[in-house]
């Protein structure tokens, strides 16, 4: 049998059983929670530095995980121009579906693909935020797949896309210099950098 | 095209980010201490300090998720999501800068209560219509041997009690302190140059003063002017700097300056540009070889959130200057002038100097 389709199946079997658990889930799962609360720490990464310098080095990874971002939605919309995997609940029957129907294509999971984009370039200067962020992405994967969104590799191929990305763009952080200095200068026109 | 599928979701999402983002930058205010942000002093109330932010965070929650039916239906995609959280962003900053500045403002002493007993303040008229404050050990009825003085150069948006621990202190130790005021008039290159000749001339001028121990003290700008002047004028033998700026970068007001001051006093600290055209044109970096061999002393507070102690080293060190630098710990930089362990290094320092210069 398909891992994939195995482990898609075992998880999403706990849908629909508990219907606290089901709200749970979809609280996780939803557009909302878990991307504001991961938007949410790319602030505090803005505010935090206690020196000139830990801000300085904290606002250009702010700038960069924007970027990262930017990069690994237009890679995820480039993929699904050339490849579209149909969603669960769309190509098997029986799959317990606790959300709307998503039309786009299910690999790889775009929601997933933000979330670790968030995650991974905030640990880069903090690693307590990272971790919050790293826990954060994880329960919006899990809970995508049980909720019937996901197969396991999308959300997998999600969170590899966005480390990938976050990597690139670290490789080549000094390109996005005149970027980091123009974004730190506007925000010292309202003393915010 | 934004597509934002239903107003009322999108509002109540902003509304929703919105309170996420105020209960976080009052978790960070509490965390990190920065008083600009801060709706209360935290310092006073640990409770509220650890409750106030994530109480914010858990109730917007609550609130958006108890009562919203339409979650789970399709609602404003990435993009939209995007320009709303941004959005919410820019609103939760007013709302808590408003809020700290009106809740929780900063409050300098502003009374004479901070000068030592025995101690005489009077104010003087210098050249030019210049206003200043004498302070001298004494009834102000019989005059004091003649003794060491210090011009004192406040930093212009110090209210002048702010500097009566510094001033006074330096007072009590038997040491006359002129303070003159330092104007809007004369916070333009180079007629600031004129302020400290104008004092150095009205303290040559009182008989209570030896002419031979003289010292300039500056505070925040004041200390660049306090190095800059002391650098052209030999009367000068010793110099102490407070917190002086010492570099453009330094006085370009930014976030640093919320960890003592709210938003509007972060303005005005500014000066409206003039600050960071003062340093530029004091280039008081610069002058610090024309010191040597007087003495020079640059004290910073360990929390100072204008210019770190790393970054104070390595401009001194870059400059190739020959200053002593202390740390105060636990002060930042607009709470150094008026700390009692800032005085008594300043007072301790100074005469330790002076003394030298007499013999």
């Amino acid at each position: 049998m398909n891992p994939d389709w195995a482990l898609f199946q075992a998880l999403n079997s706990l849908a629909g059983r508990w219907p606290a658990f089901d709200w749970i889930i979809r609280f996780l799962m939803n557009d909302y929670a878990m991307t504001t609360a991961l938007s949410a720490l790319l602030v505090a990464l803005w505010f935090r530095g206690r020196t000139p310098e830990e801000r300085a080095d904290d606002q250009a990874a702010v700038v960069h995980t924007i970027v990262a971002l930017l990069v690994a939605s237009a890679i995820v919309k480039g993929m699904n121009l050339m490849f579209f995997r149909l969603r669960p609940f769309t190509a098997h029957d029986g799959v317990h579906l606790l959300f709307y129907h998503p039309s786009d294509s299910s690999f790889p999971s775009n929601s997933v693909t933000v979330a670790f984009c968030f995650a991974l370039g905030v640990l880069q200067r903090s690693r307590g935020l990272g971790i919050a962020g790293i826990v954060f992405g994880s329960l919006l994967a899990l809970s995508r797949v049980i909720g019937g969104v996901h197969y396991p590799l999308d959300v997998l191929g999600g969170a590899l896309l966005a480390a990938a990305t976050v990597l690139l763009v670290r490789r080549y952080r000094r390109w996005l210099n005149p970027l980091v200095r123009g974004m730190r200068r506007v925000a010292s026109w309202v003393l915010l950098a | 095209m934004l597509k934002f599928v239903s107003a009322y979701l999108a509002l109540g999402y902003l509304g929703f980010a919105t309170l996420v983002i105020i209960g976080l930058l009052q978790s960070l205010a509490a965390w990190r201490e920065i008083r600009g942000l801060a709706w209360l002093n935290y310092e006073q109330s640990p409770a509220w300090r650890r409750a106030l932010g994530p109480g914010i965070i858990v109730v917007a929650y609550g609130v958006f998720f108890g009562t919203w039916r339409d979650l789970i239906t399709p609602g404003p995609a990435g993009a939209e999501l995007m320009v709303l959280f941004i959005g919410s962003v820019a609103l939760a900053l007013a709302i808590t800068l408003v809020g700290a500045a009106i809740l929780h403002p900063y409050h300098p002493p502003t009374d004479q209560a901070h000068l030592p007993v025995g101690v005489t303040a009077r104010p003087v008229i210098l050249e030019q219509g210049q206003r200043g404050l004498l302070l001298f050990q004494g009834d102000g009825q019989t005059l004091p041997p003649p003794g060491p003085a210090v011009c004192l150069l406040t930093d212009p948006s110090l209210p002048a009690s702010a500097l009566y621990p510094l001033a006074g202190e330096l007072a009590r130790r038997g040491m006359v302190v002129l303070r003159p005021n330092w104007g809007s008039d004369r916070q333009r290159y180079p007629d600031a140059l004129s302020l400290a000749p104008l004092a150095m001339n009205e303290l040559g001028r009182q008989p209570f003063v030896d002419a031979d121990r003289l010292a300039l003290v500056g505070v925040g700008l004041g200390g660049d002017l306090a190095l800059r002047a002391a650098a052209g004028d030999h009367q000068v033998c010793a110099v102490v700097a407070l917190a002086p700026l010492l570099d453009e970068q330094c006085a370009c007001a930014n976030l640093g300056l919320l960890c003592e001051m709210t938003y509007p006093q972060a303005l005005h600290w500014g000066l409206g540009g003039r600050r960071r055209q003062l340093v530029r044109q004091l280039d008081a970096l610069a002058t610090l070889g024309q010191l040597a061999p007087r003495p020079a002393l640059v004290l910073y507070g360990s929390r100072d959130p204008v210019a770190s102690q790393a970054a104070v080293r390595a401009r001194l060190a870059a400059a190739g200057a020959h200053v002593e630098v202390k740390l105060v710990e636990g002060e930042g930089h607009l709470s150094l002038p008026m700390s009692p362990q800032a005085a008594e290094i300043t007072a301790t320092w100074l005469l330790q100097h002076l003394r030298g210069a007499s013999s």
